[in-house]
């Protein structure tokens, strides 16, 4: 059996666990379950690129989840009725089926799994070397090829930092 | 935030912090050529800031002092990166052009390769270091204010 089949079939299972549970700590750390385990899925798919930054971000996020759960309360407050429980699962199940059925017709569409035919990976491969004279050819594409992508990325970024800093200010408050 | 935490977590802090932002600078300088770039190192770095700030606490003024360091620090990484951007559009080349790739591309999988790829690394690095800082910092001092 391929390795990425028991990892995503792990993942999918951490994910149920996570919704399901009552207990916040334990959802989060099956939380952890599906982001360490997508870091499995890059490493074997070999992007090591995006597991590197995927373990990091995955253990950033994590820990500032744990904070939130010790600082609050580790129970879910909102009891919700029968009634209130029914209905996102009905609805669930009509988008699931509704998903499935699409997918199918596509599905015979999409190339082979792990087989992805990539139009503009051939030549980037080809030359992308000699041209930008970066032997990763990841940073290549980010920082030469595609890096009006990496521009706006980091404008991201700061304008993530600007809001924080606005809404959390503490200069020209009322005291 | 002010006080920190056990004598343990504050040895292992610093005996880890080093390695963590050596690595970090590694994962930046060594993008053109191994995994990783400007992103991944950036928070590498201040994951390590994050560490010693928990493991040691920090009074509020140096807080604010490290917060209006760290900002500026990152608006100027950011433009840097955009006068870098900026400058092959100047010359008509289009936004981004690898001017120095062309000039003086040299040997893939050297250090000194890939033009303006290392310089836009290391704005990059820099900018997701200090933004990530900026969160951290200013989400600390809201919490030590209540």
């Amino acid at each position: 059996m391929n390795p990425l089949v028991i990892i995503l079939i792990l993942m999918i299972l951490g994910a149920i666990l996570a919704l399901e549970s009552k207990d916040l700590l334990s959802g989060i750390i099956a939380m952890g379950i599906m982001g360490f385990g997508l870091t499995l899925a890059f490493l074997f798919l070999r992007a090591p690129d995006l597991a590197l930054v995927q373990i990091i971000i995955e253990t950033m996020t994590l820990i500032l989840f744990i904070a939130t759960v010790k600082i609050t309360s580790n129970q879910e407050t909102s009891e919700r009725s029968i009634s209130h429980r029914l209905l996102p699962r009905i609805a669930g199940a009509v988008f699931i089926l509704f998903l499935t059925l699409s997918f199918y017709r596509v599905a015979e569409e999409l190339p082979k799994f792990g087989e992805a035919v990539i139009r503009m990976a051939a030549p980037i491969l080809a030359y992308g070397a000699a041209a930008t004279g970066s032997a990763n050819l990841v940073t290549a594409v980010i920082l030469d090829f595609r890096a009006l992508d990496t521009l706006g990325e980091a404008t991201v970024l700061f304008t993530a930092a600007l809001g924080i800093l606005i809404v959390l200010r503490h200069e020209g408050e009322k005291r | 935030m002010k006080h920190g935490m056990s004598v343990i977590v504050q040895s292992i802090a610093r005996l880890m912090v080093p390695f963590i932002w050596m690595f970090g600078i590694y994962i930046i300088a060594h993008g053109h050529i191994s995994p990783g770039g400007g992103f991944a190192g950036g928070v590498f770095l201040a994951g390590g800031f994050i560490l010693i700030t928990l493991a040691f606490g920090s009074a509020p003024d140096k807080e604010e002092r490290s917060q209006d360091f760290a900002s500026k620090l990152e608006s100027e990484a950011l433009l840097i990166f955009l006068i870098m951007a900026s400058i092959g559009l100047v010359l008509k080349l289009g936004l981004m052009a690898n001017l120095l790739a062309k000039t003086h591309p040299g040997l893939p999988g050297h250090i000194a390769a890939g033009g303006l790829i290392p310089w836009e690394n290391l704005a990059i690095g820099v900018e997701v270091s200090a933004a990530l800082a900026v969160m951290f910092i200013a989400f600390a001092r809201h919490r030590l204010k209540e």
